[in-house]
């Protein structure tokens, strides 16, 4: 098992935004996770990048504990995210975003950086040949040179996975990859992370609200409510299952009384 | 790979002839211009080497420091007590002057690095209150209030613009480079910085150790520059002026930080010849009125220019040969197209 999260529980003081949640996800998967809104979706997200510390509970990856890690060393072993909101290097070109991102694959130490040294030279023109393949392959090469933050709001999102792409992930976990895009981006951005799966051969994690794109490319998905596990199974299963339709149509009426 | 080798040897043998032509340069104009103006480029190349450092840690890795002083006044004193106690040549005083401020610069860093911008700024600000108060009490060593007299003169010209050479060299080395991606990565957005694993607090503490390395070979180029040295040389002001250099030329921008620290050297100097000048053509109100408020001038001409250029004279850009080339092609055709 690639990854598996164990009786995962994290509470803010009176509040237990993540309650018990126990999943896994295999090699290769593309896994989804849904629930209605405050459902804690983020915030195992959040548990799993290192950014909160769990009340109790477990996170492996590969085996490796990694409750307890900091976010950067995470990322390190190959579990990296997008984020909900986008979080790009705003004021940094699309390929400076990428470059950065290749860090983790640079080997040379601070004296190479100082001299310049022969290694370094080496090192760079990879990186720099790196950077643009991956930008070729996420079809952003001929706007390399604008400014992240002057980007299309699709295509900063395409940008943020670029980014995330270029330290190699073993896992990727998109949070909301589809927020805010229309029908037709939606269709582009389905297509592109079925690409992103096969180019990069990497797992996939998923969080999104978009029905159409998450049942059209999660091989199987779980469902999250009020921080609790409410259902899990392929999409066909998740469609009819009757607590999900009862969480979702609660918070419809919920809505109706507003 | 053997081409390699030879771009890198190449590139050495290139910057080792540059600092040469700096050394023979910045001796001929010792020996041929009087007194003042080779007073004046000294200074600059001191003030440029203190700019550039405070610019590697504000403007590049966007941790706002005020505790540029500190890491100077460490610097200074190691190199002139090292000369002059325990008898020391001057490099070896002047190196481990940097790398004690660098030192320094990771035991304040190292816990402080974890606040975030107002917080980090006032204990900077601290420190920097700290040591002077320090050297202000270790009378024994430092002569404390008294200051220190007999600091041997070393910092010539050439010194000064060789230690420049070397300084913008290595720092534009360091900011072309993977590590000088993850200073900006940590400016633009820490949390998605450490997203794609860059250690924020390890690059941080790297940065800064860096720039205290350089404030304190520029404080010791001052020791050795003045011949005299006191606590209260190294104080707000002093921190302020280096971050006034960088703002002006631009955070961010290597090339603008030697802007920067150019006309703010040359700014009081300009005023003090053009009162002068009034005097002698016998305008005494008008000499009289620059000589005393000329930091009006200068206080409202940064203001006209905050208000209008936030970003500073270049923003993030660099001046580089192909840019001023490709500018002179844009103005010449400009001209050209005029009817």
């Amino acid at each position: 098992m690639l990854f598996e999260v164990e009786n995962l529980t994290i509470k803010f003081g009176g509040l237990t935004a993540v309650d018990d949640v126990t999943m896994n996800v295999d090699e290769g998967e593309i896994v989804g996770l849904i629930g209605p809104n405050g459902a804690g979706k983020t915030t195992v997200f959040n548990l799993v990048t290192g950014v909160y510390t769990p009340t109790s509970g477990q996170i492996r990856f590969r085996g490796q504990n990694l409750v307890g890690l900091k976010p950067n060393q995470i990322a390190k072993l190959g579990v990296v995210r997008t984020f909900q909101n986008i979080r790009l290097f705003k004021t940094l070109t699309v390929y400076e975003n990428v470059r950065t991102a290749g860090h983790l694959r640079v080997p040379y130490r601070l004296p190479d950086a100082f001299l310049h040294t022969p290694r370094f030279d080496v090192c760079e023109q990879e990186t720099h040949e790196d950077a643009l393949r991956l930008l070729d392959m996420v079809g952003l090469l001929s706007r390399k040179d604008e400014i992240a933050s002057s980007l299309p709001y699709g295509l900063q999102r395409r940008l943020e996975i670029a980014r995330a792409l270029a330290t190699r992930p073993k896992l990727l976990l998109l949070d909301e990859p589809a927020a805010g895009m229309n029908p037709q981006e939606c269709v582009d951005l389905i297509e592109f992370i079925r690409d992103v799966k096969r180019d990069f051969d990497t797992t996939i994690l998923i969080i999104e609200h978009h029905m159409d794109v998450i049942m059209n490319i999660c091989e199987r998905m779980y469902v999250l409510n009020f921080g609790k596990l409410l259902a899990h199974g392929t999409p066909a299963e998740i469609q009819v299952n009757p607590k999900v339709i009862e969480a979702y149509l609660g918070e419809a009426q919920t809505d109706a009384e507003d | 790979m053997m081409t390699k080798t030879n771009g890198f040897v190449r590139r050495i043998i290139v910057f080792a002839l540059e600092v040469a032509a700096v050394w023979v340069i910045g001796s001929l104009l010792r020996e041929v211009l009087p007194a003042y103006p080779v007073g004046i480029m000294t200074i600059f190349c001191i003030n440029a080497v203190l700019a550039l450092s405070w610019n590697l840690i504000s403007g590049f890795t966007g941790q706002f420091s005020l505790g540029h002083a500190g890491f100077m006044v460490v610097g200074a004193y190691t190199s002139a007590l090292l000369m002059m106690k325990a008898k020391w040549p001057f490099l070896p005083s002047f190196i481990t002057a940097g790398l004690l401020s660098a030192l320094v610069g990771f035991l304040v860093g190292f816990p402080s690095l974890r606040l975030v911008g107002d917080y980090l700024s006032v204990v900077t600000l601290g420190f920097q209150y700290i040591i002077t108060a320090i050297l202000n009490n270790t009378t024994k060593l430092t002569g404390g209030g008294l200051g220190l007299p007999g600091v041997p003169y070393v910092t010539s010209l050439p010194v000064a613009a060789v230690t420049l050479t070397i300084t913008l060299w290595i720092l534009s080395n360091l900011v072309n480079s993977k590590q000088g991606r993850c200073f900006v990565a940590v400016k633009e957005d820490e949390i998605a910085a450490q997203s794609v694993g860059i250690d924020t607090t390890y690059y941080k503490v790297v940065a800064f150790m860096i720039s205290s390395f350089f404030a304190g070979l520029g404080g010791a180029m001052i020791g050795h520059y003045m011949m005299y040295l006191h606590p209260d040389v190294f104080n707000y002001a002093k921190t302020i002026e280096s971050v006034s250099m960088v703002i002006l030329g631009g955070l961010g921008s290597l090339t603008g930080s030697l802007l920067g620290a150019m006309c703010i050297t040359l700014l009081p100097e300009v005023f003090r010849n053009l009162a002068t000048f009034l005097g002698g053509m016998g305008m005494l109100g008008p000499a009289n009125f620059l000589r005393r408020g000329w930091m009006v001038f200068y206080a409202t001409g940064f203001l006209v220019l905050m208000l209008t250029r936030p970003q500073g004279l270049l923003g993030r850009r660099e001046l580089t040969w192909p840019g001023f080339k490709k500018w002179i092609g844009r103005v010449v055709v400009r001209k050209e197209a005029r009817p």
